[in-house]
C-alpha cells in the first residue's frame, strides 16, 4: 500500500492534553506535504495535493476549510512579498513556573517556527496598506499569553500611529491557562487596544477562523468594526465539555457554535469562503477614509520610523497621542 | 492536620464553639456564670490560636473553598453595609434582565455612585433564580447600560465581583455572551468616569473580568481570581478534575498571587476565619479601601485617569524581550515602563 494511502493514527498519543491534540491536528492532518494525495479531515475524500494547495486547503468536494499555518495564511491573504513582520523576537516567560509550560512552549516553537502563535506585521491587501495579525494554531492552540497580548497591542499601536487599518485573523482556544491570571488579563489588554483604535477612527477588522473560542471570542475577536468568518469554523464561548453539559438542558441547533450559527444570530457580518477573502477584504478596506492604495513611498508609510510616526507611537503609549 | 481542608477545620471550630456555649449555658443555669468566666476566656483563646495557626497555613485550595463558602457574604449582603442607599435597577433594554448580575444607584459616603455586582443565591430557590451566579448576556448588557449612565452623569462606579464564570448555556451562546463580555472590556477601558472593582468571592474567568476592568482592582483576602476554574484546568490539562487542588496551586489563584502578578492593587484583610465569620468587619475593611482608592482616583482629571487606566492595562503580562542593542534579556510588562527594552534606545 502506498505511503500516502496509509491512515493517520486516529487515537492521540498517551499523555497528550487537549491543546497539544489540537496543535498536532493542525500540524499533521491535511498538511502532509509528502504524498500525492491528501485526505479531507471532514469528508475523507482524497484530494490531489497540488489541487488542494491551489484551493488554499479547502476540500474541493465538501468545502471544509482546513487550518492554515501563519505563513500559509499570510500567503493566502497579503499581496505578494508585502508582509514585514514586527516584534517576532518577543518570547514567553514562565512567570508562574507552571508544570510543563516550558516544554509546551518549546514544542510550540518547534511546531510553528515562531516564538508565539500570534504573528504580526505590516502588509498590503489588494494594494491597501494595513497592519496584519494572524494566528498559528500550532503554537499552543493559539492561546493568549503575555506575548500574544503584547504583540497584539504593539500591532494596534503601530496601526494607530500610522492610521493604518488593523486586520486580524483569529484562531485561538482563548486565554492561556499556563499564565494564570496574566493569561486572562490579555483579554482586557487586547480589548483596551481595540478601544483606542475605535476612538481614533482607525478601522479594526476581524476574520474568524477555525477555531475561535473562549477568551479570544469574548474579547478582541468579537470587537471588529467588520467581522467576517470562514465557513464552518468552530466559534464559541463555551468549550466542548461545557457545551455538552449545556446541551442536556437546552437542545442546540444543528449548526450550533459554527460560523453559520453566529451569522444567523447576528454576531458575524458575513461568512466568506477562503478564496474570496482577499477580494472581500479589499472591498471592506476601500470603504474607510484611512485606507489608501499603494503609493510610491509605500514601505515608508507602513514601517517608516519617521519622527511623526515615532512621536505618535510614544504619545499613544503615554495616553495622549491620539488624534481627535 | 495536613490533609484537613478548611471546611473540615471549620467543623472542629464549630464543635469547640458549641462546647463553649454549652459550658456558658450550664454555668448560667446553675448560677455559677462568674466562676467559669476564666475557663471560657481560656477556651476562646485556644480557639483563636488554633484558627490563627490554621489560617496561616491555608493552601490555595482552601482559599477556593473559602471564596465559594456557602455562608460567604455576597454583593447584596455587602450593599447595605457599604452604601447609605441602594436602588436596584433592571433590564438591558434589549432582551431581558439577569438576576445573577445586579446593579443600580447607590450612595457611597454621601455621594451618588453606580453599584454593579454579581450575585449568587443563598438557598436553592434563590440560586436557581440567580443561575448560581453565572451571568448571562443580559446581565453584562445591563451592566454596560449602567456604566454608560454613570459616565454621562459623572458618577463613579463600584463593581463587586463574585461569579464562577459567565453562563455558557445554549441561550447565552445564542444571544452572544462573548460579544457582551468583549464589548464591556472595550467600553470599560475607556469609560470616562472612575471605576473600582473589588473581588469579594469568586473571580471566575471572563465572566468576572466582564465587569472588572477598572482603575483600581481590590481583592478580599480569601477571594480568588482565576483564568479558569481549578476543576476545568485539571480536566483539560490532566483529564482529571479531581486534581483541582493541584491546578489551584499551579495557576496561583489567591488574592496574594494576583497582587504579586501586578493584577490587583490591594489585598483587603478579612477577619480571622474568613469574611463569613464577621461580615461587618469585612465590610468595614472593604469600605475603608474603597473610600481611599476612590478619593485618589477622583482627584485625577479625566484625561489623566484614562491614560493611567490604559497604562495599567497595557502593562499586564510578563514576557522576555531580547535586548535591542545586544543588551541582556529584559522582562517586560511589570513596571510602569511599558516597552522595557526598546524604551531606552
Amino acid at each position: 500500500m502506498p505511503d500516502w494511502f496509509r491512515r493517520r493514527p486516529s487515537s492521540p498519543p498517551a499523555g497528550e492534553d487537549a491543546e497539544q491534540r489540537r496543535g498536532r491536528h493542525a500540524a499533521t492532518s491535511a498538511a502532509v506535504p509528502a504524498g500525492l494525495f491528501v485526505k479531507c479531515d471532514k469528508c475523507g475524500h482524497l484530494l490531489p495535493t497540488k489541487e488542494f494547495e491551489r484551493d488554499l486547503r479547502v476540500c474541493a468536494r465538501c468545502g471544509h476549510h482546513h487550518k492554515l499555518t501563519a505563513d500559509e495564511r499570510i500567503a493566502a491573504i497579503a499581496d505578494a512579498d508585502s508582509f514585514r513582520e514586527l516584534n517576532a523576537h518577543l518570547r514567553s516567560e514562565d512567570a508562574l513556573a507552571f508544570p510543563d509550560y516550558a516544554a509546551k512552549l518549546e514544542k510550540g516553537e518547534q511546531a510553528s517556527g515562531r516564538k508565539d502563535g500570534l504573528v504580526t506585521g505590516t502588509a498590503r491587501i489588494g494594494g491597501y496598506g494595513c497592519v496584519l495579525g494572524v494566528v498559528d494554531f500550532r503554537f499552543m492552540g493559539g492561546s493568549m499569553g503575555s506575548v500574544f497580548g503584547e504583540k497584539f497591542v504593539r500591532a494596534a499601536e503601530h496601526a494607530l500611529a500610522r492610521k493604518l487599518p488593523f486586520v486580524v485573523f483569529c484562531a485561538s482556544g482563548g486565554a492561556r491557562m499556563q499564565e494564570g491570571l496574566l493569561g486572562l488579563m490579555q483579554m482586557a489588554k487586547t480589548s483596551a487596544a481595540v478601544a483606542r483604535l475605535c476612538e481614533a477612527g482607525v478601522p479594526y477588522l476581524v476574520v474568524l477562523t477555525d477555531p475561535t473560542t473562549g477568551g479570544a471570542f469574548a474579547s478582541f475577536a468579537s470587537l471588529g468594526d467588520v467581522i467576517l468568518a470562514e465557513p464552518g469554523a468552530h466559534l464559541a464561548f463555551a468549550g466542548a465539555r461545557v457545551a455538552q453539559q449545556a446541551a442536556q438542558t437546552h437542545k442546540p441547533p444543528a449548526n450550533y457554535q459554527t460560523s453559520e450559527f453566529q451569522e444567523e444570530r447576528g454576531m458575524v457580518d458575513r461568512v466568506v469562503p477562503r478564496k474570496e477573502l482577499p477580494a472581500t477584504l479589499t472591498r471592506v478596506l476601500a470603504f474607510f477614509p484611512t485606507s489608501e492604495p499603494s503609493s510610491p513611498n509605500g514601505e515608508a508609510a507602513l514601517n517608516g520610523t519617521t519622527s511623526a510616526a515615532a512621536a505618535a507611537t510614544a504619545g499613544a503609549r503615554n495616553g495622549k497621542g491620539q488624534a481627535n | 492536620m495536613p490533609s484537613m481542608t478548611v471546611l473540615d477545620f471549620e467543623k472542629l471550630i464549630d464543635e469547640l464553639e458549641g462546647n463553649i456555649a454549652k459550658t456558658r449555658e450550664i454555668a448560667a443555669r446553675e448560677g455559677r456564670a462568674n466562676e467559669v468566666l476564666a475557663d471560657i476566656a481560656q477556651l476562646e483563646e485556644n480557639r483563636d490560636a488554633l484558627m490563627r495557626e490554621f489560617f496561616q497555613n491555608l493552601t490555595r485550595w482552601d482559599n477556593v473553598l473559602l471564596a465559594r463558602h456557602e455562608k460567604r457574604p455576597y454583593a447584596l449582603d455587602y450593599a447595605p453595609l457599604l452604601f447609605d442607599d441602594f436602588l436596584p435597577l433592571a433590564g438591558d433594554r434589549l432582551f431581558g434582565d439577569d438576576d445573577a448580575l445586579v446593579g443600580g444607584l447607590a450612595v457611597f459616603e454621601g455621594k451618588p455612585v453606580v453599584l454593579i455586582g454579581q450575585q449568587k443565591g443563598r438557598d436553592l430557590k434563590e440560586r436557581t433564580r440567580r443561575n448560581y451566579g453565572y451571568a448571562r448576556p443580559e446581565g453584562y448588557r445591563k451592566a454596560l447600560r449602567l456604566l454608560k449612565l454613570a459616565e454621562r452623569f459623572n458618577r463613579p462606579v463600584i463593581t463587586l465581583i463574585d461569579t464562577p464564570g459567565a453562563d455558557a448555556n445554549v441561550p447565552s451562546e445564542e444571544r452572544g455572551i462573548s460579544e457582551a463580555i468583549a464589548r464591556n472590556l472595550r467600553e470599560m477601558s475607556v469609560l470616562r468616569t472612575p471605576i473600582i472593582a473589588a473581588v469579594i468571592g469568586e473571580g471566575g474567568s471572563g465572566g468576572a473580568l466582564g465587569i472588572a476592568v477598572a482603575d483600581r482592582v481590590l481583592m478580599l483576602e480569601h477571594s480568588i481570581y482565576s483564568v479558569i476554574a481549578p476543576e476545568g484546568c485539571a480536566s483539560i490539562l490532566w483529564r482529571d478534575p479531581a486534581r483541582k487542588s493541584e491546578a489551584a496551586e499551579a495557576m496561583r489563584v489567591t488574592a496574594r498571587d494576583a497582587h504579586e502578578l501586578g493584577v490587583v492593587d490591594e489585598v483587603i484583610p478579612e477577619p480571622l476565619g474568613g469574611a463569613h465569620r464577621d461580615p461587618e468587619t469585612a465590610a468595614a475593611a472593604l469600605k475603608d479601601a474603597l473610600s481611599r482608592h476612590l478619593k485618589e482616583i477622583s482627584r485625577l482629571s479625566r484625561t489623566r485617569l484614562l491614560a493611567q487606566r490604559y497604562d495599567k492595562l497595557r502593562a499586564l503580562g510578563r514576557f522576555c524581550e531580547p535586548g535591542v542593542d545586544g543588551a541582556e534579556e529584559s522582562t517586560g510588562g511589570s513596571g510602569n515602563d511599558t516597552k522595557p527594552a526598546a524604551a531606552t534606545s
